[in-house]
Parts: structure tokens; sequence; C-alpha cells
């Protein structure tokens, strides 16, 4: 259902601003996706996929997606988006 | 709406400048109005239900956003659960995707904008920035399909919070 736009999800757990338990998903998503023109409709049917897959307003848990191009996450060296070894 | 709209076209050109190396301020501030702008397209509708018009900006500063951040977690599980036991297709249904584009977007952006504002941990990338912005966009056009259904309106009514002040 992801594919092929993402690339990769990585995901952090913690708390939001209104101090809830969240999870804090990091989405890679192809170039392709990552075009303009299509990252309007990637973006939300990717975050339901995964509310939905995952249950998380049955869970009580917040959802929240970041996305970045596979070239910016190439670009910059940050563990929180990048692949696992 | 000119306010709304002002603010969501500021958020795409705070976006976009900077073509090659985008300044962390710029896609920060970029989140941050794309928020405001969708903070105060909702609220345009609800106070033009008050009857006074010379109260309606009064009447507007009366709404939290932590308010309407819970009414839109609220709204946003509720067409889940909607649409997901696959309805028949009708009016209802329509708006409920349409419900769902709008809170869910008010939902993300609500937390992306604390992040924005307030983290300087985290690195934004323009792609980031624009799938929120992209986000609420897309708010902005459902909205106008639904605005004087019901369940729109009861989401408006929502954004005041819990009548028991729970």
């Amino acid at each position: 259902m992801l594919m092929p736009d993402v690339v990769r999800i990585n995901f952090e757990v913690g708390f939001d601003a209104m101090g809830s338990d969240s999870i804090f998903f990091n989405i890679v998503l192809t170039d392709e996706a990552s075009r303009p023109a299509r990252l309007r409709h990637v973006v939300q049917r990717i975050a339901l996929i995964l509310m939905n897959h995952l249950k998380t307003d049955e869970n009580g848990v917040h959802a929240y997606f970041s996305f970045r191009s596979q070239s910016e996450a190439a670009r910059i060296d940050d563990p929180a988006w990048a692949a696992m070894a | 709406m000119p306010l709304a709209n002002d603010l969501l076209e500021q958020a795409y050109h705070l976006a976009r400048r900077e073509p090659k190396r985008p300044r962390q301020a710029s896609l920060r501030r970029a989140v941050s109005t794309s928020y405001y702008a969708l903070f105060h397209l909702p609220l345009s509708q609800v106070t033009a239900n008050w009857k006074q018009t010379h109260q309606r900006a009064t009447l507007a500063r009366y709404f939290k956003h932590g308010n309407m951040f819970g009414a839109s977690n609220k709204q946003k599980a509720e067409c889940a659960k909607f649409l997901n036991a696959n309805p028949a297709p009708g009016p209802d249904t329509d708006c409920m995707a349409h419900l769902q584009t709008v809170s869910l977007a008010f939902y993300q952006a609500y937390q992306q904008r604390e992040f924005a504002d307030y983290d300087n941990t985290k690195v934004w990338t323009r792609t980031q920035a624009l799938a929120i912005i992209d986000q609420v966009d897309a708010a902005f056009k459902a909205w106008p399909n639904i605005r004087n259904h019901r369940f729109a309106q009861a989401y408006l009514l929502a954004f005041l919070g819990d009548p028991k002040g729970r």
C-alpha cells in the first residue's frame, strides 16, 4: 500500500505539545513522490494508511508525520531519518 | 476569508523562496504561518454564525488553540470510523471525507507549528514544510464544500471545548 512512494519509515515515541502519548513518524519518500504535483496526494494517503493500520485513535495514541525526499535525507546527516543498519 | 487566504499564500511564498538553500527561518515561519492560516479559516465561518456583526472579531478571541486541536483530534477519529465502515455514497459521506481532510490537517499542523516555533533541535527541509502546507491547502479547498453541512457546523461548535469543562 505504501509502495512505490515510500523509501523507509522511522519513528520515535514521546509526548506531543499537549503532553499526550505520541508516535512521530519520519517518512522518506522517493523524489518522484516528493514532487510538488504529487506530494499533496501522497501525504494524506500515507498518514491515513498508517493511522488506520496501527489503530492509533482506538489506542489513544497521537500520530504525527514528517516527510523528506530521498535526496534531502541523503544530504542531511540525521540519525532520526537514516536507514537502519 | 482574506486573512486566512493571505496567510496561506504567505506560507507558500516562504517555503518556496531561496530555491537552492532554503533558510531554516523561512521554512519554520512557513510552517507556522500555514497553521495560523488554518486557525483563521474556520473562525471566520463560526463567527459568521453570530448575528451581531460588530462583535464577530471579539467573538473569535474566545476560541482556544488547545480546544480546536482537541475538537480536530476527535473529529478525525470520527471521520475515520465513519469512512472505514464503507458507507453508502451520499452527502454525509462526502462531508465526512472533506471533514477528514480539514480535521487531520489542523491536527497535524498544530503539532508541527510547535516544532517549528520552539524546537531548535530539528532541521527542516522544503519537502517537510510543503507537506504540511499542502495539507492546509487541501483543507482550504475542502472546506467550502461542507461549511453549511450539519457535521461541519457541529465541528465548529466543538471548537468551544467541552461544555462541562472536562
